[in-house]
């Protein structure tokens, strides 16, 4: 498998490191907990990425991780975008 | 208060949007790197693995030598375990896996906030130490 572009981030480190801090109206914590994933998404993507390879199939099978990881992360993204938009959450 | 520096932006964000999670620990600065921390006097320090640059174990080393550091919290996202093995030579230094929310960090260091909640404790009570018994005007010991 070859190395995938890097797909576009959707919030940047600081938007959401507030995330994981903030408090919502309704009192619900899944914008903290889905931020948290997706950070740890993000960082598992780099990690995934920098890794070393010690041949051929190391580097394929790192790729696929990293591939991966992204659309996980992808998907995450747009689903935290979802519930800030619905809790009305000003970032 | 506990003073506590971090290292890197990582958690400005938290701190400028929850601030209050620290309480009992006063913030003395954000520094860019290693270096940014010079005129800082900090008990406690937070930074992240990526901060301690090539070589963590000998940053690491010579963090922990300023003076009144009591507490070194190194946070990591990912890393190989033999790296964070090599951390661990101080029992001052702690590795925890992030992101954190700024109440977990505080966690890290509690220890110190109740020591220092002792401690003034201790001074507001201390003239207490020197009253006299009010039958026979003997010194009342704690």
């Amino acid at each position: 498998m070859s190395q995938p572009n890097e797909t576009p981030r959707r919030y940047t480190p600081a938007q959401l490191a507030r995330l994981i801090e903030i408090s919502s109206a309704i009192k619900c914590e899944c914008p903290n907990h889905l931020s948290r994933i997706v950070q740890s998404l993000i960082a598992f993507e780099d990690y995934a990425k920098d890794c070393a390879n010690s041949n051929a199939e190391d580097a394929r099978i790192h790729a696929m991780l990293y591939a991966v990881t992204t659309q996980a992360r992808v998907l995450l993204d747009q689903a935290l975008a979802e519930v800030v938009a619905f809790e009305k959450i000003e970032i | 208060m506990i003073k506590l520096a971090f290292i890197g932006n990582q958690y400005r964000s938290q701190v400028e949007e929850n601030g209050k999670s620290l309480h009992g620990v006063e913030v003395v600065c954000f520094a860019d790197s290693l270096s940014g921390l010079a005129g800082a006097s900090a008990q406690a320090i937070v930074c992240d693995l990526r901060d301690l640059g090539a070589s963590p174990t000998n940053a690491l080393k010579a963090l922990l030598t300023r003076p009144g550091l009591e507490l070194a919290v190194v946070t990591y996202s990912f890393a190989p375990r033999q790296a964070l093995e090599a951390l661990r030579l101080d029992p001052r230094v702690r590795i925890v896996q992030g992101p954190l929310a700024l109440a977990n960090l505080r966690a890290q260091m509690v220890h110190l906030i109740v020591r220092d909640i002792l401690d003034q404790d201790a001074q507001t009570s201390a003239p207490a130490s020197h009253a006299k018994c009010p039958h026979c005007g003997g010194a009342l010991t704690r």
